[in-house]
């Protein structure tokens, strides 16, 4: 299945781009596709402990399973204000 | 009625604070973060905030309605800027309008504090001799 992945602040220039088109196999789950991203872009394994994930724009579990189609977003701690 | 915005230009406090309800309103609180000169000893040019647009509207939103709930409010107001903001500039204005100013404190404190543990945005320090993005909320 294919999802669209997102990046930003940090990780959007820790990644090089803000976001990319990746295929997945059936019943993945956040943590699959956290390990993914972690693989093809390792300058963010930095993060891997504090990243921040999105699904269709909530917040996600690394449990959470995921479907064709989905946008998942991720970021590092927040610093607003 | 709430008001949540993000925006990209220059905050102008007066601009919202002139909706605030009267003459029901019997205190007004209000909150300006604004971007100071020096950070960790370094001096800095100016902070660019990048935010999740739509995540962080719907959060501050959320936000600001759950104030008016809490406390009581009459009014409640969050407008957070993004893009590059200069020393001297506000970066985030938040207001709460009540009958009575201990709900009104309470609320503007629990606006801006809320938003600054859990709105996807993100600064970075713009120095004049370099440059890194904020891990996270420490202050």
């Amino acid at each position: 299945m294919l999802l669209k992945v997102k990046y930003f602040a940090r990780f959007r220039e820790l990644a090089g781009k803000s976001e990319e088109a990746l295929e997945m196999h059936e019943s993945a789950m956040v943590l699959d596709l956290k390990r993914l991203i972690l693989h093809d872009h390792p300058l963010l394994s930095s993060y891997e402990s504090s990243m921040i994930v999105a699904r269709n724009e909530n917040f996600a579990r690394d449990d959470d399973y995921l479907q064709a189609g989905d946008e998942i977003d991720f970021f590092p701690p927040v610093s607003g204000g | 009625m709430p008001l949540a915005r993000i925006v990209r230009s220059v905050i102008h406090p007066d601009d919202y604070i002139n909706r605030i309800p009267v003459p029901e309103t019997g205190g007004l609180v209000t909150f300006s973060g604004i971007v100071r000169k020096t950070e960790d000893g370094r001096e800095l040019k100016s902070l660019y905030y990048e935010a999740h647009e739509s995540m962080a509207l719907k959060k501050i939103t959320e936000t600001v309605e759950d104030a008016i709930k809490r406390f009581g409010l009459l009014d409640a107001i969050a407008v957070h800027r993004i893009g590059e903001v200069e020393v001297g500039e506000t970066s985030v204005f938040t207001a709460a309008a009540s009958i009575h100013r201990k709900d009104a404190f309470r609320g503007c404190e629990f606006i801006i504090d809320r938003i600054k543990l859990d709105c996807p945005i993100w600064k970075k320090d713009i120095f004049k001799d370099g440059e890194r993005w904020r891990s996270e909320n420490l202050e």
